[in-house]
C-alpha cells in the first residue's frame, strides 16, 4: 500500500518567533537569545530556528554584540 | 551642525574596584555626555554577572548602562576615554538607538518632533 506523501515527513511549521510575539532582538536580552544558539555556542541557522530573513540578520548581529561584552561565549573552550 | 542621536553605551568593570573609582569612572562619562549637548536618561548599575569568558582573569563584571542623547562626536570622545580608563574598565559598547527604545525606557523631557532614527549601523 502506498503511504500518502505528507505522512511521510514529519515537519513542523515554523513562523518567525519574532514577528508572531511582536519582540525585537535586543544584545541584553540573553536569555531570548541563548534559544538560538547550539550547544558549541554556535548561531543557529535559519532554516532550523525558523526565523523571518530580517529578524535572523537582526539576532546574527544581537548575539555578536553580546558575544562582545562577555553576556554570551564565542565558544565553549574559553 | 549635527544633529544629536540616541545612543546607549554598556561598559563592564572590574568587580573589585571600590566605590570611589566607581563614582569616579561615573563622574567622568557623565562630564563627556553632557560636553556633547548630552541630555542622559539613565545611568545605572545594570547587574554584577558571570562573565561568559574572563576578561584579564577576571570572571565577574560590574555591568552599567548609560542611556542619552549627544551629539554623534561623543561616541570617539568616550571610546578615548574609556582608553584611559583602562585600569578600572574592561569592556566598553556604544550603540545607535531608536529615540521610541528610550521613551519606553524612561520620561523623555522635552516632546520632539517624530523624527526617524536610523537603525543602528554594524556593531
Amino acid at each position: 500500500m502506498e503511504a500518502p506523501r505528507e505522512r511521510r515527513y514529519f515537519a513542523k511549521k515554523k513562523v518567525c518567533k519574532f514577528c508572531t510575539e511582536g519582540l525585537e532582538p535586543d544584545y541584553k536580552d540573553i536569555e531570548l537569545l541563548s534559544n538560538f544558539i547550539n550547544e558549541r555556542k554556535k548561531i543557529i541557522p535559519r532554516r532550523t530556528s525558523g526565523l523571518c530573513a530580517y529578524h535572523q540578520r537582526r539576532l546574527t548581529t544581537m548575539i555578536k554584540r553580546a558575544r562582545i561584552m562577555a553576556l554570551l561565549p564565542f565558544t565553549v573552550l574559553h | 551642525m549635527a544633529k544629536p542621536n540616541f545612543y546607549e553605551t554598556l561598559y563592564i568593570v572590574r568587580p573589585d574596584l571600590g566605590e570611589e573609582d566607581t563614582k569616579r569612572v561615573q563622574e567622568k562619562l557623565r562630564e563627556i555626555i553632557l560636553a556633547h549637548e548630552g541630555e542622559i536618561f539613565k545611568f545605572d548599575k545594570w547587574a554584577e554577572r558571570e562573565l561568559a569568558y574572563e576578561i584579564r582573569h577576571y570572571t565577574k563584571g560590574i555591568y552599567y548602562i548609560i542611556v542619552y542623547k549627544a551629539l554623534p562626536t561623543v561616541v570617539a570622545d568616550l571610546e578615548t576615554n574609556f582608553r584611559l580608563l583602562n585600569d578600572e574598565v574592561l569592556r566598553f559598547m556604544t550603540v545607535k538607538i531608536k529615540e521610541d527604545a528610550v521613551k519606553k525606557e524612561q520620561r523623555v523631557s522635552s516632546p520632539e518632533e517624530e523624527t526617524q532614527i536610523p537603525s543602528e549601523g554594524g556593531i
